[in-house]
């Protein structure tokens, strides 16, 4: 199997996948241990995703994967989607459907998801042009909590600092999650030439803005104290916004950030379906639906509060090896070995 | 020379071979001083008038020939071989002087006279020289080019299509008066024999979706031929999909706007429509309306159309989640009224809901079914008075009334009596759906909705361009209708190549 | 529309909400809560313990108004008989009048809490009594420390004075003053704040731009009396803005949110305790008024 992409597609396929399911948690997380500094922190660790940026660009035709990391990344990759899935129901459950047994809900949502990943691929690649106008729509409800904003919040930089401060940058990385698919993909582009610095910085910084926007508006919005009892501190910004056509934004936007988990559950279900349908193989269908399956039943028993505490606290651990540590490992090797994306293809034609 | 017909046998062999049909006409006559011929045609084909006509054109002929040939050759003896030379050289060259008749001569074949005259043609046979010579005149019944009542425009042409071949060429070519303009044949149907073509513009034409359609026509095995509908089956990519993916049109200003972007449209005899493929979503949203209107107009009203999509679709199913899920969402006044309003109501908002759209859907289906007369009233019979009286027999509320009126309007707006079937029964999938889950339910409905239009496609072309493969630049050709004098460039539809690679 | 008052009890709202559920035929709908009365008495504990529910569940609205009411509930609820209204959309009614009047400080049960855990700054709430005709007055603002009502109040007029400080100014904002023995109404239009902030020293360089709505003796355009009459609103209005801190400062409640522009700009002087700190400090008010209007008169 195998697929083109122009750049857009590209980049808004790595922007569903990086924003995902992270975009409602994970600042509560940072500003926990990193207080005030937090914007600082997201800033420095984003500066460093953009040098990895670029040096995947530069270096991407050296990203082979043979069989080993290829099976590392597959588990990894059904893990992070577990993960999704998981929180998607918790979310759900809590702020939506108290009553409806979760086993149900994942099963139409999953279901969704699969009908998606046995269409042609390029549904996959082109489901998340319908999430830009929900993107909007958010802007635009984030934009209305304006007046409550207390600016002063934001400061003082590098005051105070509790001793788990630097937690505050390992916790950042949760938004770059995802960074690996860019040198997974990057092979399918249409024109193989390379990335222009401007769109890679525009996209980036298109990435990073809408990540800072959500961290200085939770601590703009909420006191530091509050925040840190709250899981989910951009639903709860919508929570408590009223406006004169709907008393209660936040069911809108656990939808559209339904749909976004969604498109970014099928995105990663593609870039899964290129890594492990390169080899032609038996049944694919067959094997998507069993993927889906088992995923959809492990995590439903999963769906508890202590496992979601445990995943929110580790899980960044495991994201920063396969996003960060084993892609630049590979290129590395590969580069001192000489093995190239190109003579692979050629090789095995 | 094979051996000489017999002239009785032959007439009643022909009878017996059109089954002694009643407006079978098949008779003895003379052409110039010794040849012996039968003349035959299908009366209700022709105008006899101009068979008359035409046979004494064909007489004055073939004595002027005669007399030509005296001169030149001395010859007082006519036998049947230089009848033959005549009629192959003389006759047709001459007589051709009405634009419409066409006159050819060939070998007399029983099998093709049979042809023949089904086409409406009229054949003389000659039985000497075992040739018939071929009057085409046939005049199908057919209407007037008026304006289609399904599409009805507020400014513009206000010309249709009629169930003819040459005239609905010709309001084509009237338009585009440029030898690009290709037109081909095909015939359909083994038996019915029914004639289909299609039209394109050389040059500007999607070359790969020209291949598609003559491909699938050429695979249309079918042996009875008799509707438009048939052939939308044979050329549709998904025929389940509820989607329409070729655009069904009687407007020629429509399928020559189409077919200059570079799209192909496709007629039969039948029928006054054309089907256009391949087409966007978005196609069936637009109307010569538009560009006839001011362009703020244009853009305002195209704007609307497109909205109307999302409500006709969304809001019956929007309205049932929030009453039956999620109360809290409305604010505070409304919130009370609606409360208050819901409570009265024995049945749940499903139920409810169902009771209107079915009366509506069947009020539909009545006033097209009725004489116009009579159709007036039973809209005002239904609209106004089941609307009125449903409320105080308390079965469905005030609220749930408007909401149905105002999905049943706005799926009126689609310009395409095709799409607007389609969005209509696409809301009852819906509404259960936002009845069993509330928005959870509309999210994952329209998640289902999204990737079948993803998938769908026209002639192989992607469906859902411009949005996807997303082409941001082209975006505002959908959703604005741009002033005419800034399109210099040839507008073509697609432009993207890069989706489809399956 | 008939309205039914419940009463139940209970250790917390969430109990007391089953008490009342066993009293009537339908379950109990927060999802269209408008307004949470609190007494004075419960108030003066952490009233963060009686709202806790209404922020865990996700069907409450978290924008419903808030207000600490002077002596015994019942009363303040009766009053739904007689008005043919519930008394929860009336007091919305209410309050949302008094924020339009700038005499209360806007806020919603999440801003509120939000200030409940901020510790550079502290709550003031509408605070009701009940008339002596049987109607709802509202008396000024209730005063908080912390998380809990310190039981001194400030009057209207002060509370009009603490939205001018604060920089909340409703629809409408208006002070009358009797001037050379005749009134005079002045509307804010524009207020602008400044803090000058040391060690233990606060000065809030407040400007106001005004527009004269009542003025009998007229010829503003005359400069000297124009001048004259800004030089007296100046004064009077610094006045009693002073008085107003103070008052702020003896009840240890910093409504102004001027520990934020501390912490902010001057994290040393932010001390942990800061109501403590703010009750010691040396605040004042620095007055500039500029009238810039005197409405389609002269």
């Amino acid at each position: 199997m195998s697929i083109q992409l122009t750049k857009l597609q590209l980049f808004l396929l790595m922007f569903v996948m990086q924003t995902g399911f992270v975009y409602t948690s994970f600042q509560n997380i940072i500003i926990e241990h990193g207080n005030r500094d937090a914007t600082i922190q997201f800033i420095i660790i984003s500066v460093i995703f953009f040098l990895q940026l670029l040096f995947f660009e530069r270096t991407h035709k050296y990203f082979v994967l043979n069989s080993f990391t290829k099976t590392l990344y597959l588990i990894y990759w059904s893990l992070y989607v577990t993960v999704f899935v998981i929180y998607i129901t918790y979310v759900l459950t809590s702020w939506i459907f108290p009553n409806t047994p979760t086993i149900v809900l994942i099963a139409i949502f999953l279901s969704v998801c699969f009908y998606a990943s046995i269409s042609r691929p390029e549904t996959a690649v082109n489901i998340g042009v319908v999430l830009i106008p929900m993107l909007f729509l958010f802007l635009v409800f984030m934009f209305l909590t304006i007046p409550n904003l207390h600016a002063t919040n934001l400061l003082p930089f590098f005051y105070d600092r509790q001793d788990t401060w630097w937690m505050g940058f390992i916790y950042a990385t949760y938004a770059f999650g995802g960074a690996e698919v860019f040198v997974v993909l990057r092979k399918y582009l249409v024109s193989n030439d390379k990335i222009p610095k401007k769109s890679l910085f525009l996209y980036f910084s298109l990435l990073t803005s809408f990540y800072l926007l959500s961290i200085s508006f939770s601590l703009m919005y909420f006191s530091l104290e509050e925040i840190k009892l709250i899981p989910e501190p951009i639903l709860y910004i919508l929570h408590s916004v009223e406006v004169t056509f709907a008393k209660r934004l936040d069911i809108f936007f656990v939808y559209i950030w339904l749909s976004w988990s969604l498109v970014a559950i099928v995105n990663y279900a593609l870039v899964m379906r290129l890594v492990y349908f390169e080899k032609k193989r038996r049944l694919p269908r067959l094997q998507q639906l069993i993927f889906f399956a088992i995923i959809g039943i492990t995590a439903n028993f999963l769906i508890k509060f202590s496992v979601l505490d445990f995943l929110n606290n580790y899980l960044v651990y495991l994201n920063i090896i396969f996003t960060f540590i084993l892609p630049v490992l590979i290129i590395f090797v590969n580069k001192i070995r000489g093995r190239t994306v190109s003579e692979l293809e050629k090789s095995s034609s | 020379m094979l051996q000489t017909l017999e002239m009785k046998q032959e007439i009643k062999r022909l009878n017996k071979e059109f089954l002694h049909s009643a407006d079978f006409v098949v008779k003895e006559i003379r052409i110039g001083q010794v040849e012996e011929a039968i003349l035959c045609y299908y009366s209700s084909l022709v105008n006899k008038a101009d068979v008359e006509q035409n046979l004494m054109n064909l007489r004055q002929l073939s004595q002027l020939a005669q007399e030509n040939l005296d001169s030149v050759q001395n010859n007082g003896k006519i036998n049947s071989n230089e009848l033959e030379k005549n009629g192959n050289n003389a006759i047709p060259k001459q007589l051709v002087k009405d634009d419409s008749i066409t006159i050819t001569t060939e070998k007399y074949n029983q099998q093709k006279l049979v042809d023949y005259v089904c086409n409406g043609e009229t054949i003389i046979i000659l039985i000497q020289s075992n040739q018939m010579i071929r009057i085409n005149n046939a005049d199908f019944a057919h209407k007037t080019p008026e304006e289609p009542e399904t599409e009805q425009i507020i400014r513009g042409s206000h010309e249709g299509f009629v169930e003819n071949f040459d005239t609905n060429v010709s309001l084509i070519r009237k338009r585009i008066k440029n030898n690009k303009l290709v037109v081909k044949e095909v015939l359909l149907g083994k038996e019915t024999k029914t004639t289909a073509y299609y039209f394109y513009v050389e040059g500007v034409v999607d070359t790969e979706a020209l291949k598609t359609v003559e491909k699938r026509l050429s695979e249309i095995e079918l042996d009875m031929f008799y509707s438009i509908g048939q052939l939308s089956d044979q050329l549709d990519d998904q025929v389940w999909s509820p989607f329409p993916q070729l655009l069904n049109t009687e407007r020629p200003d429509r399928v020559v706007a189409n077919i200059l972007e570079g799209k192909i449209a496709i007629m039969t005899d039948l029928s006054p429509t054309a089907l256009i493929g391949p087409v966007t979503f978005f196609s069936f949203y637009q109307t010569p309306d538009d560009f006839n209107a001011r362009v703020l107009v244009g853009t305002f009203y195209r704007l609307m159309r497109i909205f109307s999509f999302v409500s006709a679709i969304f809001l019956p199913a929007f309205y049932i989640a929030i009453v039956s899920f999620h109360f809290e969402v409305l604010p505070l006044e409304l919130g009370n009224k609606v409360k208050s309003d819901i409570n009265q109501i024995p049945y749940r908002p499903l139920i409810e809901a169902m009771i209107m759209e079915i009366t509506i859907e069947l009020i539909r289906e009545a006033s097209v079914r009725l004489p116009k007369s009579i159709g007036q009233t039973i809209g005002i019979v239904g609209g106004l008075v089941i609307g009125d009286a449903i409320v105080s027999a308390g079965l469905v509320s005030n609220l749930m009334v408007i909401v149905v009126a105002f999905t049943a309007i706005s799926s009126f707006v689609v310009p395409s009596v095709e799409l607007n079937t389609s969005i209509r029964m696409l809301r009852f999938p819906f509404m259960f759906l936002a009845s069993l889950f509330g928005f959870f339910g509309i999210v994952i409905g329209t998640f289902l909705l999204v990737i079948h239009l993803l998938n769908l496609s026209s002639l192989k072309r992607p469906y859902f361009s411009p949005i996807i493969p997303f082409e941001p630049k082209e975006l505002k050709k959908i959703f604005l209708r741009a002033p005419n004098y800034k399109a210099k460039k040839q507008a073509t539809s697609f432009s993207p190549k890069k989706d489809d690679n399956t | 529309m008939q309205t039914i008052i419940i009463t139940g009890i209970g250790i917390s709202p969430r109990d007391v909400r089953q008490d009342a559920e066993l009293k009537v035929e339908q379950t109990l709908d927060l999802s269209v809560l408008s307004t949470v009365l609190i007494s004075e008495d419960s108030a003066k504990d952490d009233i963060y313990e009686y709202l806790d529910g209404y922020f865990r569940d996700p069907n409450s609205p978290i924008t419903s108004k808030l207000a600490i009411i002077q002596g015994d509930l019942k009363p303040f609820f009766e009053l739904s008989e007689q008005k043919q209204t519930t008394a929860g959309e009336y007091y919305e009614r209410f309050i949302t009048s008094l924020e339009e009047n700038s005499l209360v400080i806007p806020y919603t049960l999440q801003t509120a809490c939000a200030i409940l855990f901020e510790n550079a700054q502290d709550l003031a709430l509408p605070y009701l009594k009940m008339g002596e005709d049987g109607r709802p007055v509202s008396d000024g603002l209730a005063l908080f420390s912390g998380r809990a009502f310190t039981g001194s109040t400030l009057n209207t007029n002060e509370g009009v004075m603490l939205n001018i400080l604060n920089n909340s100014l409703g629809f409408a904002t208006r002070i009358s003053y009797l001037y050379k023995d005749s009134p005079v109404t002045v509307r804010i239009n524009k207020t602008k704040r400044n803090l000058d902030i040391s060690e233990n020293k606060i000065v809030i360089d407040k400007k106001l731009e005004l527009m004269v709505s009542e003025y009998p003796q007229d010829h503003l355009s005359d400069d000297i009396q124009r001048k004259d009459l800004q030089q007296f609103l100046t004064e009077k209005i610094e006045q009693d803005m002073n008085e107003v801190i103070k008052k702020l400062q003896e009840a240890k409640s910093d409504a102004l949110g001027l520990g934020r522009g501390v912490r902010a700009f001057h994290p040393k002087y932010f001390k942990k305790d800061w109501n403590e700190h703010f009750s010691t400090m040396d605040i004042s008010v620095k007055l500039s008024v500029e009238i810039v209007k005197t409405g389609i008169l002269e």
